[in-house]
C-alpha cells in the first residue's frame, strides 16, 4: 500500500488503498472459504473472508480463525487415516 | 448515518459514520474519511467546479477552511478520474479488474466445497425453516454411508487442481445421522491426505444432542461448529419450538454454553436469525454476551412476506433495520473501547490486502465451487437452493458429473455442466444491478437462492437485502477505523 500519489491533506486522509491486488499473485488459488460455509447460511460477505496468502496475522482476524488460517495454509491439521 | 438509500450513478460512495464521514470509490476499494468542510465539498463539488469555493461553503466554515477544502476536494476528483481515464503523463498505473470486466467472463475455479445434508429431520421444528418444507414434502430422510462416501469421492476427483477443500454437515439436525458425520469425516480426511489436499469441517447444529462424545470427535478433526440460537428467550422460543411445541431455549443455552467450553480451537459462531419480531436484535447479541459469547453471527430470516410468513421483513422495515445496524455498531464500538471485544460475522472486514479480484467479484461460489448434496445424492447449487427442481444439477451418482462440473482445458472458465455454467456467470460484474454499485467488490453479488426466492432471478437482487448488505459494509469499513485496526 502506499499513500505517496495521494497528497496528504488537511481534510481528507487516505484510509485504505485499492483492495485489487495488481500483481501477478492476484488470481484465484482457491485457498480461502466459500463465503456461505461458516456462520451466515443465508447471505454472503466475500469481504470479510481471509486471505491465507495475504494477511493471516490481521489484527481483525480473531486468534481462532489465525489458527485455522495458519493450519490450512501450512497443512498442519491432525488428518487421521480411517 | 447519511448513506443514500439507493445506488448512486457513480461508484463513489459517500457515508457518515458518528462525526467522520467517508468516501468509498467502489472502483478500487479505496477509502478516504473526510471533516465535515471536506464532506460538504465533496456533495458541492457535482458537475464542473470552479477553482473557487462555493459561496455556501465559505459561509459554513470560513474563506480559509473552505478554501483548503475545496482544493483537496477537486484535486481527489481529479485524481480519481485520472484512474479511471488514464492519460499520458499518469504518474500512477490505471487499476482495474482485467478479464473480469469483460462481457461473458466466468469463474473457472473447480469445486472444492460440499455441504452434505445428512438428515433431512429435525428435532426441532423452527417456524421460519427454509430447509423443513423439504421433509414435509418428500418426508424424513437421512444420508446413507454409501452417499456420503460417493459425494467425497466426486469431490476429490472434480477438485482438480484445489488442494484446500471444505465439508458442511448441515440438515435438518446433522447430529441426527451422528455415525454418518463420523464415518465420512474419517473417510474424507484419509482421501484428502492421500491426495495431498487439505481439508476443514464445519458443522451446523442446534446443539440439543451435545455431549461428550461429539465434542471430542469435533475437537480432533479441529471442526468449526455453527450453533443456532437466537438470542433471548422469549425470542428464541417464539421460533425454535421442539417437535412437541415446548421450549427449547433452556437446553440449547445450556448445551452451547457447555459445548464453546469444549471446544479447544475456540473456532465457533454463534448464529442466530432475526424476524420483522425482533428489530432491536441488538438487544440479542447483548443476550448473547451477557452469556459469555463472544463470536456472534446474526441474520435477516429468508422468507416471502405474506399471510404464511408475517415475521418476513418487508421494505417498510428498512429504516428500522438500518438505525439497528447503528445501535449494534455503537455496542461493538463500546466493547471494544472497554477492552471486551466480540466479533459480529457481519462487521468483519478482511485487510485491503485480503481477497483477490476473482475471489471478491465470484460471491459465495455456489453452482461450481460450492454443491449441496441431498439424502439421495441429488446435488443442488446450495443448501437454500435444495427442493427447487428447476436449480437439480443431477446426481451424484451420473456417470460423467465430475468433468462436467470440472472446467473445461480451454482455460475460459466454461464447463460441460449448463447450469453451473450459469452460476460461473452470475458474479459481481455479471449481474446486472451489481455492475454499477459501490459494494460489488464487499458483497460479491448477493445471495443468488434469496435473490432467486424473493425475486424470481438469480441474477436479479433483493433491494431490502442489498441495502441492509450495503449498510453492514459501511459499519465495517467504519469500526475499523474507530477500532484503529485499519
Amino acid at each position: 500500500m502506499t499513500s505517496a500519489s495521494i497528497t496528504p491533506r488537511k481534510h481528507i486522509r487516505l484510509l485504505a488503498w485499492s483492495i485489487l491486488r495488481d500483481d501477478p499473485t492476484d488470481v484465484n488459488c482457491d485457498e480461502c472459504n466459500t463465503s456461505c460455509q461458516s456462520a451466515c447460511k443465508t447471505s454472503c460477505t466475500v469481504a470479510s473472508q481471509i486471505c491465507v496468502k495475504a494477511s493471516p496475522a490481521s489484527s481483525l482476524v480473531s486468534a481462532a480463525d489465525r489458527r485455522r488460517s495458519e493450519s490450512f495454509r501450512r497443512g498442519r491439521r491432525a488428518i487421521p487415516l480411517a | 448515518m447519511a448513506a443514500g438509500l439507493f445506488p448512486s450513478p457513480s461508484l463513489w460512495h459517500h457515508f457518515q459514520f458518528r462525526h467522520l464521514h467517508y468516501l468509498v470509490d467502489g472502483e478500487t476499494g479505496v477509502v478516504y474519511s473526510l471533516d465535515e468542510a471536506a464532506a460538504a465539498a465533496w456533495q458541492m463539488a457535482e458537475g464542473p467546479a470552479s477553482p473557487s469555493p462555493p459561496l455556501a461553503l465559505v459561509e459554513r466554515f470560513g474563506r480559509k477552511e473552505a478554501a483548503t477544502a475545496w482544493r483537496e476536494v477537486l484535486a481527489l476528483r481529479t485524481r480519481s478520474c485520472s484512474r479511471r481515464h488514464p492519460s499520458p503523463g499518469s504518474d500512477s498505473p490505471p487499476i482495474t479488474l482485467g478479464p473480469a470486466a469483460s462481457a461473458g467472463f466466468r469463474i473457472g475455479t473447480p469445486l472444492k466445497a460440499l455441504c452434505l445434508l445428512v438428515a433431512m429431520e429435525c428435532n426441532l421444528a423452527c417456524r421460519y425453516c427454509f430447509a423443513a418444507p423439504d421433509w414435509q414434502r418428500h418426508g424424513e430422510r437421512r444420508m446413507s454411508q454409501e452417499v456420503a462416501r460417493r459425494a467425497i469421492d466426486l469431490l476429490m476427483e472434480a477438485s482438480g487442481r484445489s488442494s484446500a477443500l471444505q465439508i458442511d454437515f448441515f440438515g435438518g439436525e446433522p447430529t441426527l445421522n451422528w455415525e454418518v458425520v463420523t464415518d465420512v469425516t474419517g473417510y474424507a480426511a484419509s482421501r484428502a491426505a492421500a491426495a495431498g489436499k487439505r481439508i476443514n469441517f464445519t458443522l451446523t447444529t442446534n446443539g440439543l444432542l451435545w455431549n461428550e462424545e461429539i465434542a471430542s470427535f469435533l475437537n480432533f478433526y479441529h471442526f468449526q461448529v455453527i450453533f443456532s440460537l437466537d438470542g433471548r428467550p422469549e425470542i428464541h422460543d417464539r421460533f425454535r419450538r421442539r417437535l412437541g411445541g415446548q421450549m427449547s431455549h433452556a437446553a440449547v443455552l445450556r448445551n452451547v454454553r457447555q459445548a464453546v467450553q469444549q471446544l479447544v480451537d475456540g473456532d465457533y459462531w454463534i448464529r442466530g436469525t432475526f424476524t420483522r419480531e425482533n428489530l432491536d436484535f441488538t438487544a440479542d447479541v447483548e443476550y448473547l454476551l451477557d452469556q459469555g459469547f463472544r463470536r456472534i453471527s446474526l441474520e435477516p430470516v429468508v422468507a416471502v412476506p405474506g399471510p404464511d410468513a408475517p415475521w418476513a421483513l418487508r421494505d417498510e422495515d428498512l429504516p428500522r433495520l438500518l438505525s439497528e445496524y447503528d445501535r449494534l455498531a455503537e455496542l461493538y464500538l463500546r466493547k471494544a473501547r472497554e477492552g471486551d471485544p466480540f466479533e459480529f460475522f457481519h462487521f468483519r472486514l478482511a485487510p485491503p490486502s485480503g481477497p483477490c479480484v476473482a475471489r471478491r467479484i465470484s460471491g459465495c461460489g455456489a453452482g461450481y465451487q460450492y454443491l449441496a448434496v441431498t439424502p439421495e445424492g441429488d446435488l443442488y447449487p446450495c443448501h437454500q437452493f435444495v427442493g427447487r427442481e428447476a436449480y437439480r444439477m443431477g446426481s451424484i451418482f451420473d456417470p460423467g458429473i465430475e468433468q462436467s462440473l470440472s472446467p473445461t482445458p480451454t482455460g475460459d472458465g466454461s464447463c460441460g455442466h449448463l447450469l453451473s455454467e450459469r452460476f460461473r456467470r452470475a458474479h459481481a460484474l455479471g449481474k446486472p444491478e451489481c455492475r454499477n454499485c459501490w459494494a460489488r467488490l464487499y458483497c460479491g453479488g448477493g445471495c443468488h437462492a434469496n435473490a432467486d426466492l424473493l425475486g424470481g432471478d438469480m441474477l436479479g437482487t433483493v433491494p431490502l437485502f442489498c441495502e441492509l448488505q450495503k449498510k453492514r459494509v459501511e459499519l465495517s469499513i467504519a469500526l475499523r477505523e474507530a477500532c484503529g485496526t485499519g
